[in-house]
This record gives C-alpha cells, structure tokens and sequence, in this order.
C-alpha cells in the first residue's frame, strides 16, 4: 500500500484542483440553441456581420464555445445566429455559413476589449 | 543512488498521474464543450466524437498504469507517446491554424497556446526521463557481497 501513496495522493490533488475550478469556471450559456461564430479582428464593433466577417466555429448548441482573444467586455468577439439566418442565395439552410444577407447575431456570447 | 532514482521516478508518475487525472476530469465533466473545442479543430473536426471518448479514457488508463508499479514502465512510455503526439499538435495549430481554441483547465487557461507548448515539451521531456530512469532501475542488478555475491535482480 505504501507504494500506492505518492500516486494516490496525486489523484487527490487533481480532484481538489479541479472541484477548486469547476466552482469558479461555470460554462457560458445561452437560452437558444444557436451557430456560433468568431468576430473578425476589426469587425467587433459592428452591429451586423457579412459571411466574410466572421468565422464558424461550432452549433447548434446553447453552450458559447470560447473563442479566440475573448478577454473584455465591449467589442463582439464570439456571435450566434439562429439557422434561419444562415440561408445561401439558393434557399438552402447551411450550418457553418452566413450566406450572402447581412445578419444581426441572435446572441453576443463573448465579448473582448478590442475591435 | 538506486534510492534516489526510484525517488525521482517516483516524483516523476505521480506529477503525470496529476497531469493525467486532471486533464480526464475536466474533459469528462465539461464533455459538450470539449466536444466543440474539437469541433472547431480543423485538424480534429471530422473525429470530434471519437476524439473526445478516447482522449480522457486513454489519459485515466495511463494513470492507473503509472499508480501501479509494475506498469509504471508502460505508464511512462504511453506518457511520452501522448506527450508528444500533443505538443505536435499544438506546434501544428501555433504554425497553421487561424482559429485557435482553447478550453484547457486552470492554470493552462491563463498561458495560452504558446504556454502550453512549453508545459508539454516539458512534460514530453519529464516522461521520457522517467522512461529512461524506470528502465534502467527495473533492470539493475544488485550484487551482495555478503551473500556470497549472489546477484538479486531489481523490479
């Protein structure tokens, strides 16, 4: 048993530091399940985003992915849209597209300090 | 000196069997977000599923390896091969990938991609310095002179 204790005790650790940072590390969530996608540098400021704009990263789901750079509080750095949003000049729905419409995201998930 | 070899090793798994248990738990209580971390993996996108089962059970099964002494010398190889599969990865994503997630626990969160670059090829480096060490321990042997130098095999 003796030689089971510096390895047991490690165990122990990795399960206190992680309930130490799962109490101050909740996930972000949003009330709809929406596509999530990343703002491009110097497009945080805008009010609607082109396809060009930004990038998919994952959805549909209410869980915010946390994007790139996303430390701040006043520029658009991770956006949501709802798939009726995402439609190509064919009317086909896509999931990681914003077609060719500009679109006003449904959700600011994360947000970060510069444009 | 084979005192103080064990020791290390013994210092060795127990910071990776950390490692290890930690990296699995937080992968398996934050399991949808770390399922979209992957997904927004260019590299990993299209195994995101497979990926996200595999990767926590394989590190836990590690870790039971390195507790256990008589597989610590497996828990050290499959360590290092991990290890380095990981800061291969992450070197391909700092050179290559635009979009870089992260949704790495504590303090990894904190020191971004390049950080955990450096945490890994230290952890690759510890690993495989444990490997060596276990190896070389498990097939010392001890000769007694006392005993009319019968030789007693270690490990």
């Amino acid at each position: 048993m003796k030689k089971y204790t510096m390895g047991i005790f490690a165990v122990l650790i990795a399960i206190g530091l992680y309930s130490f940072e799962s109490t101050n590390n909740t996930p972000l969530k949003a009330v709809d399940s929406l596509y999530w996608f990343q703002v491009a540098t110097n497009q945080g400021a805008n009010t609607s985003f082109l396809n060009s704009q930004v990038t998919f990263i994952s959805g549909p789901s209410t869980i915010i992915p946390p994007g790139t750079n996303c430390t701040g509080t006043s520029k658009k750095c991770v956006v949501g849209f709802s798939q009726s949003q995402l439609v190509a000049p064919g009317y086909t729905t896509l999931n990681d597209n914003m077609g060719l419409n500009p679109q006003i995201p449904q959700h600011v998930g994360r947000e970060r300090s510069t444009l | 000196m084979k005192i103080q070899s064990s020791l290390l090793t013994e210092i060795i798994s127990s910071l990776l069997i950390l490692v290890w248990t930690y990296a699995a738990i937080s992968k398996l209580f934050d399991f949808n977000g770390f399922i979209l971390v992957l997904q927004s993996s260019p590299l990993l996108k299209p195994f995101a599923y497979v990926v996200a089962l595999t990767l926590p059970l394989m590190e836990l099964i590690i870790s039971f390896l390195l507790l256990v002494p008589k597989y610590r010398l497996k828990g050290f190889a499959s360590s290092f091969y991990l290890l380095l599969l990981l800061t291969g990865y992450i070197g391909y994503m700092l050179l290559f990938a635009t979009n870089l997630p992260c949704n790495c626990g504590g303090i990894l969160k904190k020191i971004g991609w390049s950080g955990h670059f450096f945490f890994t090829t230290i952890l690759t480096g510890l690993a495989a310095a444990g490997w060596l060490i276990h190896k070389k321990n498990k097939y010392l042997i001890a000769i007694n002179p006392h005993n009319g130098g019968h030789s007693l095999r270690q490990g």
